[in-house]
């Protein structure tokens, strides 16, 4: 149990969390708009993630 | 457990920095990087001035701060033997581990490989001849901008799979002090056990082996030199640094006897403003059309 | 559901109408982009070489300069555009709701320009992929990863915040027409299966967003983000637990100031005097006031403990060079500007008629460039003084004067940054429509506001609400 783990998963993601439980536990309870909402978010999250592997292509200049 | 380190006798170091040139050799570290560097300073006030030679490699710690902060795992500390590596194809170049680590010892390739090797920084006449001839001489040499990169450098070290010994000139990654570990890694005998900086100094300062180990070298010379000040650089630090230093302990008063070395662009630029009389650089009457 | 008086179709003008001063500051900002592109070519073919930045120890410079003050800049100046937002929806401050999509606007640009700080400073960007690769196990100790992963959260909850209050807003306008035609796939992928019925739970799950954003804010910029720096035991100029809280206050200091900025750019642009009214600014002003002052404060902190007589003798040292050394000059020029905003917004709090507009904007940049200056000399002075004696005083005296690439790659980001927004005015309505007290609601099917209740986008041709 490292610091950092107990920091990111303990602290830094736990507005996430919040969001997330206010999202499927608060009223009104309205499935669809949910799962939309859930994927606008893991699309805009995987978003950053891919787009760090468009600078492999930095190297037809780097020597 | 093996945890590899030194014990440095700054009572014998006359800082001649044979070391420092043995490093760079052994090592083909590229332009302003000084794997092993050595402090000279000096400390008080004419006519009480003392003067200090202080070794300074990578300390190869027990708790790496520069492996802590590396972001991709590319700086780590090798388990069985306990030396910090750097996996160059790994390496992003962010610096962290340089801003993290007290003693100075990381070095971040700035420049293009060709500029960053010693010779190679101005692509004209002479250098060219230069690599001709090497190629003639050298049946191993192929061409490129390292001609005299010590071919046991391309050897590849565990964990990694990978070249974690010597310079590696790629652009944007870091390097430091590895111990030697392609000497340690090698399977020859005479090699094993033995740095470059070690070997070649003349008044035997530096004794290199394993701290754990009571009959090493260096732990058997810091029991040698038991009476002396024995101290560890920045021991505070919580880095836990594995080169025990014999002798007295700097001052924090302490000045430089020099300003910092001189950047690469200055010597590129003057090499690209030297004589281009090939006659003035042969000694021995080697041939030049 | 709090509403504010304003045309619509006044407010989508941007949309159809483009004028030539866009034009010009659309050029000059792409100008100074391809600049900047150039420059960063340079850079990475003949590697970081270009810039000032050399290496601490033998090299006497320092790694990180220009690039990693900008960074942290852009990552406080992204905490102003949602916070304003999701102050509104949470605690209600009806006075900023014409600049609420403005400032959620801001964020989204501001972070992507403060990663690609991080991306300019890299030395091997190909690479790059590798920090995603080995998240789990440099998590465990690296503030570099806990930095990347507080920023994906945090742009990730913006910009789902963003898309989220867009759909009704952008639904409303394409049922209307008033939106580019050119455009609609965007528009049409925005509003994947939307109805408006989905209004009310969006509504909440917005609330949501709000909330958990607002937590990040001092985690991002008063955690993450001062932890990369404040976690260096061996820098005597950045160890310690107080750069976090002075950190957050700069940060948030300067997200309000580039929030003035920005609010009186559009007032201007648009001729919005009567939306993006006085109150917007008088509100800012009295938030910029607090913050300043709280920044002030925690330099004030800094000084004091610092030129105590018994202060460590490497953090006197640091003082001194801050004080009357090296940094003299942009040290003084920052609390400077801090002092001369912080004397013009209490006096026009305490005096009504010194109230402006255009010196609420002036402070806004002086309060801007301030706090620039003082996270580039907080890296760089960091960094002069790299570690402890005994071994500080045997390397030399570094120094570090950013060059040409540098400079052009910062003012690039920000050439960028405009470029982007300017880009954004023409794609989605800038101002909440949902908020307008004459909007009519879509549930009830009057998108054409003649009291009609049957519209097609024939009908509501030609009709002004």
């Amino acid at each position: 149990m490292s610091l950092g783990l107990i920091l990111v998963f303990g602290v830094l993601l736990a507005p996430l969390y919040l969001v997330l439980a206010g999202w499927i536990f608060g009223e009104p309870k309205d499935t669809e708009t949910l799962a939309i909402g859930l994927a606008f978010m893991t699309a805009i999250i995987l978003g950053p993630i891919v787009f760090s592997f468009v600078p492999i292509s930095f190297r037809v200049i780097i020597p | 457990m093996t945890q590899m380190g030194m014990a440095i006798d700054l009572e014998r170091c006359q800082g001649c920095r044979a070391c420092m040139v043995a490093c760079k050799t052994e090592n083909d570290t590229p332009r302003g990087a000084f794997w092993m560097n050595v402090f000279r300073h000096e400390d008080g006030e004419f006519p009480d001035v003392e003067q200090g030679f202080t070794p300074n490699p990578c300390h190869h710690c027990s708790e790496p701060s520069c492996a802590e902060v590396c972001p991709t795992d590319a700086r780590f500390k090798r388990d069985d033997d306990g030396i910090v590596l750097t996996d160059y194809d790994t390496c992003i170049g962010c610096r962290y581990c340089e801003v993290g680590c007290p003693y100075g010892v990381n070095y971040f390739q700035w420049r293009e490989s060709e500029e960053g090797q010693y010779g190679f920084g101005v692509n004209d006449e002479l250098v060219e001849d230069t690599h001709q001839q090497l190629m003639e001489l050298d049946d191993d040499y192929e061409g490129g901008d390292r001609p005299w990169a010590n071919p046991e450098l391309d050897a590849t070290q565990e964990p990694r799979d990978n070249k974690l010994g010597g310079g590696d000139h790629k652009v944007g990654t870091m390097g430091k002090c590895t111990f030697c570990v392609h000497r340690q890694d090698s399977g020859d005998e005479a090699l094993e056990g033995t740095t470059a900086c070690e070997e070649v100094c003349p008044t035997n300062v530096i004794f290199f082996g394993d701290m754990e180990d009571p009959e090493s070298d260096p732990r058997q010379h810091i029991n040698e030199k038991r009476d002396k000040n024995n101290w560890k650089m920045l021991e505070g630090s919580g880095n836990e640094p594995n080169i025990v230093y014999l002798g007295d302990k700097p001052d924090d008063n302490v000045r430089s006897m020099e300003d910092e070395y001189k950047d690469p662009e200055e010597a590129i630029s003057a090499e690209e403003n030297r004589s281009h009389n090939p006659a003035a650089y042969l000694t021995d009457g080697g041939v030049s059309e | 559901m709090s509403t504010f008086g304003a045309d619509v179709e006044r407010l989508t003008e941007p949309l159809r109408k483009t004028s030539k001063s866009f034009y010009v500051l659309f050029g000059i900002a792409a100008v100074f982009s391809a600049i900047a592109l150039v420059a960063y070519l340079i850079q990475l073919r003949q590697g970081l070489a270009v810039t000032g930045l050399r290496g601490w120890g033998t090299q006497g410079g320092t790694p990180w300069g220009l690039y990693i003050g900008t960074f942290i800049w852009w990552v406080g100046i992204a905490h102003g555009g949602i916070a304003i937002s999701a102050g509104v929806r949470l605690f209600g401050t009806e006075q900023f709701l014409p600049i609420a999509r403005i400032a959620e606007i801001l964020t989204i640009v501001a972070l992507p320009a403060a990663a690609t700080n991080i991306l300019l400073d890299i030395g091997r960007p190909d690479v790059m992929y590798q920090m995603i690769l080995n998240w789990p196990s440099t998590v465990q100790s690296s503030p570099l990863t806990w930095d990347m992963t507080a920023i994906f959260l945090y742009f990730s909850l913006s910009a789902t915040y963003l898309a989220i209050t867009l759909r009704r807003d952008v639904y409303y306008c394409r049922e209307r027409g008033t939106l580019p035609e050119m455009l609609d796939p965007v528009y049409r992928l925005l509003l994947f299966r939307y109805h408006p019925s989905e209004n009310e739970k969006t509504e909440q799950m917005v609330w949501w967003l709000a909330l958990g954003v607002l937590l990040l804010v001092p985690l991002l910029s008063g955690g993450v983000v001062p932890w990369l720096f404040a976690t260096m035991g061996m820098h005597p100029g950045w160890f310690g637990a107080s750069h976090g809280p002075a950190m957050l206050a700069e940060s948030l200091t300067n997200a309000i100031a580039v929030v003035i900025i920005v609010a009186g750019a559009f007032r201007y642009a648009y001729g919005w005097d009567d939306i993006i009214d006085d109150e917007v600014f008088r509100g800012l002003n009295t938030l910029l006031l607090v913050l300043a002052l709280t920044t002030l404060w925690f330099v004030l902190q800094s000084l004091v403990t610092g030129s105590f007589p018994a202060a460590p003798a490497e953090t006197t040292s640091l003082t001194n060079a801050l004080v009357a050394g090296e940094f003299a000059v942009p040290f003084w020029l920052s609390v400077g500007g801090l002092l001369v905003a912080v004397g013009y917004l209490a006096a026009q709090s305490l005096q009504p008629s010194l109230f402006s507009v255009k010196a609420s904007v002036a402070v806004g940049v002086i309060v801007s460039a301030a706090i620039f200056l003082k996270k580039v000399v907080f890296v760089v002075e960091g960094l002069l003084h790299p570690t402890r004696e005994p071994l500080a005083s045997m390397f030399a005296d570094g120094s570090y004067w950013p060059t040409t690439v540098e400079v052009a790659l910062t003012v690039g980001t920000l050439a960028g940054v405009i470029l982007a927004f300017l880009a954004i005015t023409k794609i989605v309505p800038i101002v909440e429509l949902g908020h307008l007290d004459d909007l009519p609601d879509p549930d009830e099917g009057d998108l054409g506001g003649d009291g009609s209740t049957d519209d097609t986008a024939a009908d509501t041709e030609g009709v002004s609400a």
